[in-house]
């Protein structure tokens, strides 16, 4: 048709569009990725040890293999962001940050996840001032100094093994008895570092400190509220699907937010599949293979649809 | 080619703290995600604002860099300081998107 740019256009550039273009490349469907970090959140990761012939691997260099292989295999990649997206099948119109509109037959939104913050009045205030939400990235800050990480899942346990390499104590701060959802091997890991310190049944109730951070405030589980000093604090509490988008076109999201899908990665609404962490899909198992997996399927099924339609 | 001026401790005073333009210093280093993704905003910002502000940025990775990060008291990146006659007038930590920095850094400057 008139004024259609592409066949399908790839909202989010993490492993399940990046996976997605590569498949989509191979079937010779004109799209483009949109996404300004090609990688996403896997960037952050500091040692993958689970992904298929990657043993140890960083999350960076695993992003740049995938974005690579994408490439190379014709990829377009347009680095902005959507904003907006209209329209049906198949003349869905979507809008960039950089104020561009694009025009597409299909869409495949695989944008993934943000990151929960604390929900503390003064978490901005310290924000690069000793509260941080990327370990890799802001870790070397932090050499030789005390540093707290928060969260009880893998990304909190890899984030707290990152920093034991670099700062003289790390306080691992999660709600539970036990760091229940952080996988067994790593904290077998953990359990070899002398400078790693549990803190379960914590709640940090405050940021303490008056340019930068010095400190937390705990409550315990009896009410009674403490301070640790602290030079540094690592927010890893996990994140929520960025659906968004699909909630404009009207598509179904499930109690918790996630895109509903079928075996096929297609939504509620036609012409539009989602893939990768902000699906139902996989199980739950939100990992860079299952992303990959789904960013396949997704591909196939699109391939399918606009074959037939 | 990118007109964001790379800064290191020898052109730092010359470029930032004597400049009669305000200066945008991006404090990022390259194994960090949200910097690359500040990238494109920037060079974006060093034609749109050019003789409005000079657009910087400073490596914390390359060693002779680290003073500088240091005095400036980087923890956390991408970290962007805005200076105005030799002054630190403003700082913006974390990813923005480049509509609302322009805004930001044209009001700080104004």
């Amino acid at each position: 048709m008139e004024g259609q740019n592409y066949e399908l256009l790839i909202i989010g550039a993490g492993p399940a569009g990046l996976t997605a273009s590569i498949y989509a490349s191979r079937y010779k469907i004109k799209h483009a990725v949109i996404g300004s970090l090609p990688g996403g959140t896997m960037t952050e990761a500091h040692k993958i040890c689970n992904f298929p012939s990657e043993p140890n691997i960083n999350g960076w260099d695993l992003a740049q293999k995938i974005e690579g292989n994408a490439r190379q295999l014709g990829a377009e990649f347009i680095a902005s962001e959507a904003v907006e997206i209209g329209g049906q099948y198949p003349n869905f119109s979507v809008e960039l940050a950089n104020g561009q509109v694009l025009l597409t037959k299909s869409v495949l939104l695989a944008t993934g996840t943000k990151r929960r913050h604390l929900g503390l009045d003064n978490e901005q205030q310290y924000l690069g001032k000793g509260l941080a939400y990327c370990a890799t990235c802001d870790g070397p800050f932090f050499k030789d100094k005390i540093v707290g990480v928060l969260g009880g899942g893998n990304s909190a346990a890899t984030a707290a093994l990152y920093l034991a390499d670099i700062a003289r104590q790390v306080y691992w701060f999660y709600l539970g008895d036990r760091p229940e959802a952080a996988e067994p091997s790593w904290l077998e890991e953990i359990a070899k570092r002398d400078n790693i310190k549990h803190q379960p049944k914590a709640k940090i109730s405050n940021l303490v400190g008056e340019d930068r951070l010095a400190g937390v405030e705990l409550v315990g589980q009896d009410g009674q509220v403490s301070q640790l000093a602290l030079d540094g604090l690592f927010v890893e509490i996990g994140s929520d699907p960025a659906t968004g988008l699909l909630q404009q076109l009207g598509g179904q999201i499930n109690e918790r937010g996630y895109a509903v899908v079928d075996a096929g990665q297609a939504t509620t609404v036609a012409g539009v599949w989602a893939a990768g962490d902000a699906t139902t899909a996989s199980n739950g198992l939100r990992q860079i293979i299952t992303a990959c997996s789904e960013g396949a399927i997704a591909a196939d099924s699109i391939f399918g649809f606009l074959k037939k339609n | 080619m990118s007109q964001v001026l790379e800064l290191n401790p020898g052109n730092f005073a010359t470029e930032v703290l004597n400049s009669e333009l305000p200066v945008l210093v991006d404090f990022w280093a390259p194994w960090c995600g949200p910097c690359r993704m500040m990238s494109p905003v920037l060079d974006s910002l060093a034609v749109e604002l050019d003789g409005k502000v000079k657009i910087t940025k400073v490596n914390v990775d390359d060693p002779i860099n680290q003073p500088l990060a240091a005095q400036y008291g980087i923890q956390g990146i991408p970290n962007l300081k805005l200076f105005k006659a030799g002054q630190e007038i403003a700082d913006f930590v974390g990813m923005r998107q480049q509509e609302s920095l322009r805004q930001d850094i044209l009001a700080k400057i104004a």
